[in-house]
């Protein structure tokens, strides 16, 4: 094995111990977030947020389900909702409404 | 074994020796696999902040349904929620949206004795007197906002403002375009008096579900003389079941695209992965020549890859820590998350898991696999003689 080899397989031993303590490292930091300052505040104001968005743009179903559980701009005027709506152009994806039972059939004495 | 060794020490010669090949390989790899890294982390860290979002929320959260979509829900309930059993808590809350300048923000009202003292702010103080407001970082950056400036909105340009304190920036990434008031003052901003978006019911533990299945019944049996419209009950669970069908929506979609994306490098791979070919026909044929099997080369080369992939993985997968957790992402996550412009005003989620970076490593061997293993098994199955010409 030449000299060359040993140093490459020294490196690529680095790196991958770097790769993995770096990887245990940010677990290990995200677990302490959970006496940090998102518990306080969302504590404080009773849960806010859950899409990957940052301000409530146009659908508040992007934002939270909580606050607005239908995508509503689905149900203007124009079918099948505003064309340029950002939630329909600039992501593919979205939260979906659960749905929800509303039916009860009752049988009727003829 | 000895014979694995010797192939291995063999690829790993080639990979030197062949330096340029092997540096292209690596950085075609390391830009594939970069943007996957930075995606799934950026999606876990938000999903690790909804949870955050969910579990520490009310565990029932109660609006009027006015046409099948959310409405202000009337105060006259707070005591009716108060009174049944295992309540321990409840308090309204008004979440609503204005423009603040260009910006959208998110107004939320609460009750100021709800404001923990824990909470950690940049400048300023607490909410003290009527018209106080906190606001986050990113719009007290972007409009170089101080405790103490005064202002109005158009929404209700009647109600002044001051700004009391700013949010710490590391609470969450909804914080940033935030602006917390009194209850009573949202009420007034948005001349609402008397209701509030949702009421929030915090209950005994396990109690949740049953009373939010009462709160729909018993609101509605009681309601059907007044003809009051339906009330809309979500409990923990419900949320939570949002938040996991929409962020495994959401990473499923992504990893769908990703896929084809990978699929459409693959080609691409395969041409670069050709680069300096004619070199490799050369050496092919010299080492059947000296009496190496097909199946030798064969693995020779997938060692090579293995070796090229070992490196190239961990490599992107620290460039998207460097990048996400030194540079905050930039460039990079308005990809993932809407409205935040070119350098986020919060540091950006990012969460870097075992499985998506084993998934990293498992797809550029995938893809140095398929982009070199066909090839090299054609050069290796020709006479010697052909391939050395």
């Amino acid at each position: 094995m030449g000299r060359k080899i040993r140093f490459y397989f020294f490196f690529l031993v680095i790196l991958v111990a770097l790769t993995i303590s770096a990887i245990a490292l940010d677990q290990y930091l995200w677990k302490r977030v959970h006496t940090d300052q998102m518990v306080v505040f969302q504590r404080m104001v009773g849960g806010v947020g859950m899409g990957a968005i940052s301000t409530p743009i146009w659908n508040f179903i992007n934002f939270d389900p909580r606050i607005q559980p239908i995508d509503d701009s689905t149900l203007w005027p124009i079918p099948g909702g505003y064309s340029y709506g950002p939630d329909r152009t600039a992501t593919v994806s979205y939260f979906e409404e659960i749905p929800f039972n509303q039916l009860s059939l009752v049988k009727m004495n003829e | 074994m000895n014979k694995h060794l010797n192939l291995l020490f063999t690829a790993v010669g080639n990979i030197l020796r062949n330096k340029v090949r092997s540096i292209v390989l690596a950085l075609c790899l390391i830009a594939v696999l970069f943007p996957f890294i930075c995606a799934m982390a950026i999606s876990e860290g938000i999903k690790f902040q909804s949870l955050i979002s969910v579990e520490e929320g009310a565990d029932i959260y109660v609006t009027m349904d006015y046409f099948g979509s959310n409405a202000p829900i009337s105060l006259d309930y707070l005591d009716r929620f108060r009174k049944m059993e295992g309540v321990t808590k409840v308090f309204p809350r008004i979440v609503g949206r204005t423009y603040f300048a260009n910006r959208l923000a998110t107004i939320v009202g609460i009750f100021p004795e709800n404001l923990p003292k824990s909470i950690r702010l940049t400048q300023g103080r607490m909410l003290g007197e009527k018209g106080d407001v906190i606001i986050g970082e990113g719009l007290a950056k972007e409009f170089r906002l101080q405790p103490g400036v005064r202002f109005s909105l158009s929404t209700n340009t009647s109600k002044l403002f001051r700004v009391a304190g700013i949010f710490d920036s590391n609470a969450t990434i909804w914080s940033a375009n935030l602006i917390l008031m009194p209850f009573e003052d949202a009420a007034e901003f948005f001349k609402m008096k008397g209701k509030a978006t949702d009421i929030l019911i915090y209950t005994r533990p396990g109690y949740a579900p049953f009373l939010a299945k009462e709160i729909q019944e018993k609101m509605e049996t009681s309601n059907l003389d007044q003809a009051e419209p339906p009330l809309r009950v979500q409990d923990k669970t419900l949320v939570k079941r949002y938040f996991e069908r929409g962020f495994n929506y959401k990473a499923g979609v992504f990893t769908a695209l990703y896929t084809v994306a990978f699929a459409l490098v693959i080609p691409a791979l395969l041409i670069i992965s050709g680069f300096g070919q004619t070199e490799r026909r050369k050496e092919i044929g010299i080492i059947k020549a000296t009496g190496w099997q097909t199946q030798e080369v064969m693995e020779m080369v997938a060692l090579e890859n293995l070796v090229i992939s070992l490196t190239s993985a961990p490599i992107s997968i620290l460039l998207a820590m460097v990048w996400l957790k030194w540079f905050n992402g930039a460039f990079i996550a308005q990809f993932f998350i809407a409205e935040i412009g070119l350098m986020a005003p919060f540091p950006v989620p990012s969460r870097f898991l075992p499985l998506p970076c084993l998934f990293a490593f498992l797809f550029a061997i995938v893809l140095t696999m398929v982009g070199s293993l066909y090839s090299t098994w054609k050069t290796a199955t020709v006479p010697p003689v052909e391939a050395m010409r």
